[in-house]
């Protein structure tokens, strides 16, 4: 540096494109499954786009403008005169699975789930090469919307329930979408079979990448290693999800199971129990204590109800062990589509199904396939950055 | 699960499907033989540990509690004996009284702590465990009661 003031010469930098992502999921923790899955499709997009998120809020009306979100810019809408509740009862007294809703019970539906104002309005402002619809639940005038535009959209629909499949406005919104991605096989072939033939090719999987710590994974918790053998039970995880409310499970598994002892996760309370001694284990109810948890047992038995994206489940098939799931949820088409793990109905066949994973040929042939289809699908955060930009900007 | 081909995929459905043709062979009832002992475990345990009246301190305090403080007048007839007789003639004149009090006192004491000692042993050794096991025996009868219901309510509705 020989004198002259030094100038630093920015480097040119080509304008990044625009996304913007329309959700009712937006939070700061990951406690609910759609909320994290809404935040790491917008943090992968984020990597060649600037992301403009569009939040649904319930709690009312919100400042003009954006708010800065790490690196993405928060747009808040109120959602105005929703009855979350009724709409709840509602739909689940009027829908049946599969079966089409006629227009007076959609347009109940509709009004019960409220509206939030503006977001069409403000998708034109934002000037977003791409819209991508995280969820289902979309209060707003989209159907105006699409007919007035010719952004490009993409809906990641996430139905914990496929009942939002019998909603007309909702399927009207998947018919104009140039892209659905589906959290699972399940979801994909029923938002097939309501896009026709002529449009089931749109429907790709999202195949959402999940990073373990395997290294910290390795180590056993405290304590559980003087248990011998043990299945994880998962009750409740994490803070503030669902959970199973029943207690028999963990007593009746440990009635039957015998030698084998259970390690239940019931949200902070963690235990493991074998036929006489009970420990509380002294731990943060994390999730790399989870995996912690996982990664040294025969199975995992995920009791909780069904998500819309059976993370845990893959987290399980990651760390190289099998899966028990409630039929019908979003874990057992995963543990279906990799043949990683088994499912249940009802008790007798969680007794049977969980006996039988303590077969080791059979316990270690579902890890084996479970973890390979884990890892091929759910494994390589890299890739699924560079394919969801792919298919996101086009 | 008798046998599995080492190279061939497994298929997860397949073992579902077996496992249910399994058990719609059997009409026996879902396993019913539960305890919510998990609960109590720790409680029980904490019933049998070692009675307060078996205390070091305890013994200690028995052991020593009878102390006399200035013991009988020292013998001999030299003027250093007479000297210490002097002194613990003295003594006993100006603090006698005192002493035997506190004697008294820590005899008191002593026995005090000895019948709470066997009064806590009674309590948490009978009391608390009774008080456990009917709570226990509770919990049992309420989910006997709330199965039964379930039931009743799942055949009624399998009728309509």
């Amino acid at each position: 540096m020989s004198g002259g003031a030094h100038r630093a010469i920015a480097p040119h930098r080509a304008k990044r494109p625009t996304v913007a992502l329309v959700t009712r999921h937006w939070g700061g923790g990951d406690d609910e499954e759609s909320a994290a899955t809404a935040r790491l499709v917008a943090g992968a997009l984020s990597r060649h786009a600037e992301v403009e998120v569009v939040h649904l809020s319930p709690t009312g009306d919100h400042p003009a403008g954006a708010l800065a979100d790490s690196v993405f810019r928060v747009h808040r809408i109120g959602i105005k005169a929703a009855m979350p509740a009724r709409a709840g009862i509602a739909r689940a007294a009027l829908t049946r699975r599969g079966a089409p809703l006629g227009a007076a019970a959609s347009a109940l539906l509709d009004r019960l789930g409220g509206q939030a104002p503006g977001v069409g309005e403000r998708l034109d402002a934002i000037e977003a090469r791409a819209v991508v619809l995280v969820g289902h639940d979309q209060p707003w005038d989209h159907a105006g919307w699409a007919a007035a535009g010719h952004t490009r959209c993409i809906a990641i629909p996430l139905l914990g329930d496929s009942n939002a499949l019998a909603l007309d406005g909702f399927c009207r919104l998947l018919e104009r979408c140039d892209v659905v991605l589906s959290a699972h096989p399940g979801e994909a072939r029923a938002v097939q079979t309501v896009l026709g033939p002529e449009r089931a090719g749109r429907v790709v999987p999202l195949d959402l990448a999940f990073t373990i710590n395997r290294a910290a994974a390795r180590h056993r918790l405290f304590g559980v290693r003087w248990f011998g053998r043990y299945v994880v039970l998962l009750r409740g995880f994490p803070t503030g999800a669902p959970r199973l409310e029943r207690t028999i499970t963990h007593e009746m598994l440990r009635a039957v199971l015998g030698r084998v002892s259970v390690a239940e996760v019931d949200v902070e309370r963690w235990r493991i129990t074998d036929g006489e001694n009970t420990l509380l284990l002294p731990v943060n109810p994390s999730r790399v204590n989870l995996w912690r948890l996982m990664e040294h047992a025969v199975a995992t038995i995920d009791v909780r109800p069904g998500g819309p994206l059976g993370r845990e489940a893959i987290e399980s098939m990651l760390l190289g062990t099998p899966v028990l799931v409630p039929e019908a949820t979003a874990a057992m088409e995963h543990a279906r589509a990799a043949s990683g793990g088994l499912w249940f109905a009802d008790l007798r066949e969680l007794v049977a199904a969980t006996k039988a994973l303590l077969d080791y040929p059979l316990r270690n042939r579902l890890a084996e396939q479970g973890e390979a289809y884990a890892l091929a699908h759910h494994g390589e955060m890299a890739p699924f950055v560079e394919r969801l930009n792919g298919l996101v900007l086009g | 699960m008798e046998y599995l081909p080492g190279d061939t995929r497994l298929d997860a459905e397949l073992v579902v499907e077996h496992l249910r043709a399994i058990l719609a062979g059997h009409a026996a009832e879902a396993p019913r033989q539960w305890s919510p002992q998990a609960t109590f475990d720790e409680l029980m345990r904490k019933m049998n540990r070692e009675p307060i009246h078996l205390h070091p301190a305890i013994h200690h305090l028995h052991h020593y509690w009878n102390m006399e403080a200035l013991g009988p007048p020292p013998a001999g007839r030299g003027p250093k004996a007479r000297v210490k007789r002097f002194v613990h003639r003295y003594l006993e004149h100006a603090l006698g009284t005192y002493f035997r009090q506190e004697l008294e006192y820590r005899a008191a004491l002593a026995q005090s702590i000895d019948a709470l000692a066997y009064r806590i042993d009674e309590v948490t050794s009978a009391d608390e465990r009774n008080l456990l096991e009917l709570v226990r025996a509770d919990l049992f009868d309420l989910a006997r009661h709330v199965e039964a219901s379930c039931e009743r309510l799942g055949a009624s509705l399998e009728s309509r």
